[in-house]
C-alpha cells in the first residue's frame, strides 16, 4: 500500500475533481489541505490500538477507482434492484435521498419542511447552495481530515453523501431517510454525511447502506458528522449492509451541545470487512447520548467498531449496548473507550457488549477501556461471550419446537433487545427480515 | 387408549452421581399423583429426567408415554407427543416476546400431532414452518390469559424477563394450558408463591385438570393439596418411592414431617 502505486490518486487529481465540480475555492482549499495530510500521514501499521485487530494485509488500494467526477449521464430510472428498497416497511418518510455511486437518483423532502427551512439534499448541491451552513462543520471539528490517512483521504476525494440540516426549533415528525447505493464494481465510495440539528430542533435520520449485488467488489471510506445543537434531539439509524466484497472504514463523530441528547443506532450485517470508529463527543452541560449496535456475521466477515464515548463537560451521560451474533469464522471486535474528563463532574457513563458465537470458529474480541479523570462520576461496564445457553434451549425445546427453531428464536432474541432500540417500525422490520434470512 | 405415563426401574445419574435408584411410577390421563418428598431426594432429577434434559443420565429403566419410549426422544420430541413440564425456575428469554414463542411452540406441537392443516400457511412458507394463524392465535391465548387473570401486556413482554416468582409460575400454567399436553408435571410449582399466588395457580390447574390429563405433581409442602385433592400420594427418598397411598397420605406427612418416613425406610439409605 504504498501512494506510488495509487496513480490515480494526486493532487491534480483532487484539482480536477474540485474543478469538475465547480466548487466553491473553500472547498478546494479544503481538499487540497486534506491531500497534502494524506501525503504526510501514514497507513496503519497494525501496531495502533485501533488497528491491532484488523489486518489490512489483503486490501490492495489500487484496485479501486474513484467515481467519475461527473456523472456520465443524468440516470432518471431507478434501478429495479433498488425498488424493493424504496419504502420502508409500515413507514411513512418525511424525505428520501437515494444515491447511487455519488449520483443522486431521488431526492424528497416534503414541501412542509422545506418551508420551515429543512435542507435535506446531496452534500454536493448543499457545497453550492447553503456554503454558510456546510463550512463550519465539514471537517472542521468532528472529524478533521487530519484525523486520519483514512479521513484525509476522504477530505480530498470524497464524493456523495448527504447533508441535513433541521433550523432552531423545528420538529421534524417523520424520519428523514437516505440510501447509499454501491452499484459500480471496484470502485471507491467515499459519501460524507453531515447531519447539523440546531437549537431545540428534532430530528430522525435513516442511512441504509447498500450494494447493487452480494459479490459487488468495492471500497468504502466514508466519514460521519453529527451536530446536535444546544437541547436537539436526534435520532440516528444506520444499517450497514454492503456486498459481501467490500471492505469499509468509516470514521463518524457526534458532537453534543449543551442539553442536547443523541439515540445513535448502527447495525452492521454487510461487507467483508469494516472497520468503523464511532464515537459520541458530550461538550456540552446537560448532553447525553444513548448508543445501539447489533452485528451478524458469517463466513470470513470482519467487523471492527472503535466505540468512544467522550464526556468533556459536567452532568453529562452517555449508555451504550453492543450485541454481536457470530456465525462461520466471523470475527468481530469491539474497542469502546470511555473518556470521563477532568472537568466531567457528575457523570454517568455505561458501557455493555454481549458476543453470542454461534459457531466453534468463531471470534469475538471485547476490550472495554476506561480513563477515569473526574472523580465524582458513575461509571460500569460489562461485557459477555458466550454460546448458546443449554439451559434456554432445554426450555424452548421442552415447549416442542425443534432444536433448530429453538436456537434460531433465542438468537432472534438475542438482537432483537437491539433491533427494539431502533425507534422506527420500518427499520425494525427490515433488520428482523435481515437477522432471519441470515440465521 | 390413553397416553399413559409409564416408569419402570429408572436409574439417574447426574455428572456420575446415582440420584435416582429404581423409581418406579405409572401416570394416567384423568389421574393427579403428588410426588412428595425432602430436599435432595430426586423430585427434580425425576422431572428433568422426563422432558428429557442432557444433563440427566439414565443408567437403567424405562420410561414409556403412552408405550412409546420416551428416552428415545428429544425434549422437543417428548413435548410433541404429549409431555409437559412445568419448571421450577423457568428460563428467561431475553428478545423473544410470551406471545411469539407460544405461537411457534403451540404451532410446532399442533403440526406434530396433525391439528394444523399445512394449507392454512399461504406465503409459501415450508410445511415445517406453518403457524398457526394470528387471528385464531391471538384469540385463543388472550382468553386462557384471562382465566389465569393474566395481564394482556404479558403477551409482548420477554420471555419471563423481569417476570415476579408468582407471575411466572402462572405463565408456566398459562403455556401448560396452550399446549395441551396429555401429562404434565409440575415441578414445585407452588414453591416460593405466596398464598394469594398459590390460589390462582392452583385454581388455574384444577381447571385444566380432567379426563384427558394426567398430572404429576412435585411438592415438598403439602399446602398446595389443599386446593388440588390427588388422587394418589408417593413418597420420594434417596431415589426411591417408598410409600404410596391416598390423599390421606398428604396428611399424614403434614403432620409427621418426613423424618417419620426415614426412619420406616432407613435400611434404603
Amino acid at each position: 500500500m504504498t501512494v506510488e502505486t495509487l496513480q490515480q490518486w494526486s493532487a491534480e487529481a483532487v484539482e480536477a475533481l474540485s474543478a469538475a465540480k465547480a466548487e466553491p475555492s473553500w472547498m478546494r482549499e479544503r481538499r487540497l489541505a486534506a491531500w497534502r495530510c494524506f501525503e504526510e500521514l501514514a497507513w496503519p501499521s497494525g501496531t495502533e490500538e485501533e488497528w491491532r485487530r484488523t489486518d489490512l494485509r489483503g486490501l490492495h488500494l489500487e484496485a479501486y477507482a474513484p467515481l467519475p467526477p461527473v456523472p456520465p449521464a443524468r440516470q432518471e430510472e431507478v434501478p429495479a434492484v433498488l425498488q424493493p428498497h424504496l419504502a420502508l416497511p409500515e413507514t411513512a418518510l418525511g424525505g428520501l435521498l437515494l444515491q447511487q455511486d455519488g449520483v443522486p437518483l431521488r431526492c424528497e423532502l416534503e414541501p412542509e419542511l422545506r418551508r420551515q427551512g429543512v435542507v435535506f439534499c446531496p452534500l454536493e448541491a448543499a457545497v453550492q447552495e447553503y456554503p454558510e451552513l456546510v463550512a463550519p462543520y465539514f471537517m472542521t471539528q468532528a472529524v478533521p481530515a487530519a484525523m486520519s490517512k483514512f479521513t484525509a483521504l476522504h477530505g480530498a476525494l470524497w464524493q456523495g453523501g448527504v447533508f441535513l440540516y433541521v433550523p432552531r426549533g423545528v420538529q421534524v415528525a417523520l424520519p428523514l431517510r437516505a440510501l447509499t447505493v454501491h452499484g459500480r464494481a471496484a470502485s471507491l465510495q467515499q459519501a460524507h454525511v453531515l447531519l447539523v440539528a440546531d437549537e431545540q430542533a428534532q430530528v430522525t435520520f435513516i442511512e441504509e447502506q447498500l450494494s447493487c449485488a452480494e459479490d459487488l467488489p468495492g471500497l468504502y471510506n466514508g466519514v460521519v458528522e453529527i451536530f446536535t445543537q444546544r437541547g436537539a434531539q436526534v435520532t440516528v439509524l444506520q444499517i450497514q449492509n454492503w456486498s459481501r466484497r467490500l471492505w469499509g472504514f468509516a470514521y463518524q463523530r457526534a458532537l453534543l451541545a449543551e442539553d442536547s441528547h443523541l439515540r445513535w443506532a448502527v447495525a452492521g450485517l454487510g461487507s467483508r470487512l469494516h472497520w468503523t470508529s464511532l464515537g459520541v463527543v458530550l461538550r456540552g452541560r446537560g448532553s447525553s447520548s444513548r448508543l445501539f449496535g447489533l452485528t451478524l456475521t458469517d463466513g470470513r466477515q470482519h467487523l471492527d467498531y472503535q466505540t468512544l464515548q467522550d464526556h468533556q463537560a459536567p452532568h453529562t451521560e452517555s449508555d451504550l449496548l453492543f450485541k454481536s451474533a457470530l456465525l462461520g469464522r466471523s470475527r468481530t471486535v469491539f474497542r469502546g473507550v470511555i473518556w470521563l474528563r477532568p472537568q466531567a463532574q457528575h457523570t454517568n457513563a455505561y458501557q455493555a457488549d454481549h458476543s453470542l458465537l454461534l459457531s466453534p470458529h468463531a471470534r469475538a474480541d471485547s476490550l472495554p477501556i476506561l480513563e477515569i479523570e473526574a472523580d465524582d462520576v458513575r461509571c460500569k461496564h460489562g461485557s459477555t461471550t458466550g454460546r448458546i445457553d443449554d439451559e434456554q434451549l432445554f426450555y424452548l425445546m421442552s415447549r416442542g419446537l425443534s432444536a433448530q427453531e429453538a436456537q434460531r428464536m433465542i438468537v432472534e432474541g438475542f438482537l432483537e433487545t437491539v433491533i427494539a432500540e431502533f425507534p422506527v417500525a420500518g427499520c425494525q422490520e427490515r433488520l428482523r427480515q435481515l437477522v432471519a434470512a441470515r440465521i | 387408549m390413553g397416553t399413559d405415563l409409564v416408569i419402570r426401574d429408572l436409574h439417574v445419574s447426574v455428572e456420575g452421581k446415582p440420584i435416582l435408584r429404581g423409581l418406579n411410577l405409572e401416570v394416567k390421563q384423568g389421574e393427579i399423583h403428588a410426588l412428595m418428598g425432602p430436599n435432595g431426594s430426586g423430585k427434580s432429577t425425576l422431572a428433568y429426567t422426563l422432558m428429557g434434559h442432557p444433563k440427566y443420565h439414565v443408567d437403567r429403566g424405562e420410561v414409556l408415554l403412552g408405550g412409546e419410549n420416551l428416552l428415545a426422544m428429544d425434549a422437543s420430541a417428548r413435548a410433541q407427543k404429549g409431555l409437559f413440564l412445568a419448571f421450577q425456575y423457568p428460563v428467561t428469554v431475553p428478545g423473544v416476546t410470551l406471545a411469539n414463542f407460544l405461537r411457534s411452540a403451540v404451532s410446532a406441537v399442533r403440526r406434530a400431532r396433525g391439528q394444523l392443516a399445512v394449507e392454512a400457511a399461504g406465503d409459501g412458507a415450508s410445511p415445517q414452518e406453518v403457524l398457526i394463524p394470528m387471528r385464531q392465535f391471538r384469540r385463543e391465548l388472550l382468553e386462557r390469559m384471562r382465566a389465569l387473570g393474566i395481564e394482556e401486556e404479558f403477551a409482548r413482554r420477554y420471555l419471563n424477563e423481569g417476570f415476579s416468582g408468582g407471575e411466572k409460575k402462572r405463565i408456566e400454567i398459562l403455556q401448560l394450558a396452550m399446549l395441551e399436553p396429555k401429562i404434565a408435571i409440575l415441578d414445585e410449582t407452588d414453591s416460593g408463591l405466596d398464598i394469594d399466588a398459590l390460589r390462582t395457580v392452583a385454581e388455574g390447574i384444577k381447571r385444566l385438570a380432567g379426563p384427558e390429563l394426567g398430572v404429576l405433581l412435585i411438592t415438598h409442602y403439602q399446602r398446595i393439596l389443599n386446593y388440588i385433592t390427588p388422587h394418589y400420594v408417593h413418597v420420594l427418598l434417596d431415589g426411591q418411592i417408598v410409600e404410596s397411598g391416598g390423599p390421606e397420605l398428604a396428611t399424614t406427612l403434614e403432620a409427621k414431617g418426613y423424618d417419620w418416613v426415614r426412619e420406616k425406610h432407613a435400611s434404603v439409605a
